[in-house]
């Protein structure tokens, strides 16, 4: 190759090369650049044997090929196509230095930027470890087999475990027995934003159950994808206190209505009192007679005088008194039983409620109620039971007292409105059966029945239709809750305008299910 | 009326057809503050208004990269509508491609070797 064909070659290469390496940053084209160079350099070596004009040429060439981008070759002024190479040569050498520059400028600024990202992630580590740390609700972090990776402070504090008693332990440790459902049930959530709240039981330390309401959800798999689930973190919410707070005002409720039932009640009570103090005072006077009968016979016999043994008519007395003393007592027996069988209800209806359910016998339930509440209908309507044969029902007595009363206090005054009117009695039909693993209770009433526009109202609370002081709107409210989120049965109703109401019942016989989830 | 300006790089005229002529003195290595007067001095002839320049470079000897850089940047669009580069040598013509190629000017621009046919295409720029 002649100098002229090394020199032609040379800038048509340099040319491409300068292109390259303005055009972009990529470590492979620089890399192409300066093997370009250092190809350039040995072709123009050589010609510098028969054109010592490359001389200089030929070091810039093998400088820029080093990186050494500080040489420069020296133009010879001449017009000729070697200027115009050495010329490009020195024009890419400075590139070449501003190309360098940037690039360190742009590493330190990228080198600056990480360090501050990365501080900024420490400073959010540390700001999500002293969240996690410090919040007062108990934490819980299980991986997908249900294992504990992490529990925070507030929940070694409620469950009274060291931290390594916890972290590697099955979910076991902490739920109470058939309550690890949990993590099969987030397991089967929809979408991962899903949270699942339910009501669950813990196990600390010692044994002690702790009733919590846990809300978890599952958080995005470690690669980040969707699909790709991550670990399970769980909230609990210790609510010994609120379960305390809602039996107390469950009990308040009670006597809430015992109190607004007491006029009737101590009407109930005064009526035998009436009949058995009536009773009583025939007995008395019929004793004295008895008695006065007894000395007048003792001393005819015994005291020697000529008197009759009875005066006229003593005879036909006793025989009064003798006839209808047994019937007294018997008026009274019923009555103090009547009275003992109020008390005996009001008693059942107030006492305190157990935190557990216990078996309760529905009809027996509904007789007791209706005793009570008998002042709120007797004037109107009758009542008529059609208890079935039920099983004993797993459920809070007192709360279902609650809702009983409810319904047969709203079906008395429902059909007391129509009775203004129509001026006949009405009635009140209760039945119970079973229905599969429930246990159904209806209240028909022949009230006036509920109106389209209001059905969808009647269970909401402080909802009523009633003048004031007659009811708060809390009755079938308090049902509703007591009987689906307590119980986890229905309250449904049937209702005709003119016809009456049907309210039905229907609790699980074996108690709650053991899940209740609802999704956010 | 014609009225031309004599810097130390180059002289500079605006010709009554409305192009800017810039010739490039003979053998001067070009850099940035001749660059920063060559510029100023169109804007003072161009009193506002963005023109056409025909800029020869026939006869340069090199221009420092600052000086291209400049050349083609902010500050020369604001007074240059559109660039002619005049060359002929191959010196000149390496210039101008690496004008064109690396520094990428942020108006028209275009290499010539005839005279008459730049001013043809910077006619087209006049408004």
């Amino acid at each position: 190759m002649t100098t002229d064909a090394r020199i032609e070659a040379a800038r048509h290469l340099i040319v491409r090369l300068a292109a390259a390496s303005g055009s972009a940053c990529a470590r492979s084209e620089v890399d192409a650049v300066m093997t370009g160079l250092a190809e350039i350099a040995t072709e123009v070596q050589k010609g510098k044997e028969t054109d010592a004009r490359l001389d200089g040429l030929a070091e810039t060439l093998f400088g820029l090929a080093t990186l050494d981008f500080g040489r420069r070759a020296k133009l010879h002024d001449d017009g000729s196509v070697l200027d115009a190479v050495v010329a490009c040569v020195n024009m890419l050498a400075e590139e070449l230095i501003s190309y360098t520059e940037e690039r360190g400028r742009i590493e330190r600024d990228l080198e600056r930027r990480v360090g501050e990202r990365t501080a900024e992630l420490h400073a959010a580590a540390e700001f999500l470890r002293n969240i996690f740390r410090t919040m007062p609700g108990a934490l819980f972090l299980f991986d997908r087999t249900g294992k504990i990776e992490a529990v925070n402070e507030a929940a070694l504090r409620m469950l009274d475990f060291a931290e390594n008693e916890l972290v590697g332990a099955p979910a076991a440790r902490i739920f109470e027995t058939n309550e690890v459902s949990l993590l099969d049930d987030i397991a089967m959530l929809e979408r991962r934003s899903d949270v699942l709240r339910a009501e669950k039981t813990f196990r600390d330390s010692k044994g002690g159950t702790i009733p919590v309401l846990v809300s978890a959800t599952t958080l995005p798999g470690r690669g980040g994808t969707i699909d790709q689930a991550g670990e399970i973190i769980c909230v609990a919410q210790d609510i010994r206190d609120r379960r305390r707070l809602e039996i107390e005002l469950r009990q308040a409720q009670k006597l809430e209505a015992i109190g607004r039932l007491a006029a009737g009640i101590a009407h109930e009570i005064n009526t035998p009192v009436q009949f058995v103090s009536d009773s009583i005072q025939f007995v008395r006077d019929a004793m004295d007679d008895i008695l006065s009968f007894v000395e007048n016979y003792r001393a005819a016999n015994g005291g020697g005088d000529d008197r009759h043994p009875a005066e006229p008519g003593d005879e036909e007395d006793l025989a009064y008194v003798l006839e209808n003393v047994p019937s007294a007592l018997n008026r009274s027996l019923e009555g103090l039983d009547r009275i003992a069988k109020i008390v005996r209800s009001m008693k059942q209806f107030a006492h305190p409620d157990r935190v557990e359910m216990t078996s309760v016998d529905l009809n027996e339930a509904i007789r007791s109620t209706a005793t009570i509440a008998n002042n709120e209908y007797k004037y109107v309507a009758d009542v008529e039971f059609d208890f079935g044969e039920i099983p004993l029902v797993r459920c809070h007595g007192g709360d279902v007292n609650q809702v009983i009363l409810n319904i047969i206090v709203n079906a008395a005054h429902a059909i007391e409105d129509v009775v203004k009117v129509t001026e006949s009695r009405g009635r009140i039909t209760v039945r119970t059966w079973r229905d599969g693993d429930s246990v159904v209770m209806g209240f028909a009433d022949t009230g006036g029945g509920i109106p389209a526009a209001i059905r969808h109202r009647v269970f909401d609370p402080f909802f009523t239709t009633k003048e004031v002081g007659r009811g708060t709107g809390q009755g079938l409210a308090i049902a509703h809750s007591v009987v689906v989120d307590k119980h986890g049965g229905d309250l449904t109703f049937q209702t005709e305008l003119g016809k009456g109401t049907t309210f039905f019942v229907r609790l699980p016989i074996e108690g709650k299910r053991p899940v209740k989830t609802t999704s956010a | 009326m014609v009225v031309e300006l004599d810097v130390r790089s180059q002289k500079i005229r605006l010709e009554e057809d409305g192009i800017v002529r810039a010739k490039l003195k003979p053998h001067v290595d070009v850099d940035l503050t001749d660059a920063e007067e060559a510029v100023s001095a169109i804007a003072s002839l161009c009193q506002g208004v963005r023109r056409p320049v025909l800029v020869d470079i026939t006869e340069v000897k090199s221009m420092t990269r600052e000086c291209r850089v400049y050349f083609a940047g902010p500050e020369t669009a604001k007074v240059e509508a559109a660039a002619a580069l005049l060359i002929r040598s191959p010196l000149t013509k390496a210039i101008g491609n690496f004008f064109m190629g690396l520094n990428k000017p942020l108006f028209p621009t275009r290499l010539f070797t005839s005279e008459s046919e730049a001013i043809g295409w910077l006619s087209s720029f006049l408004t």
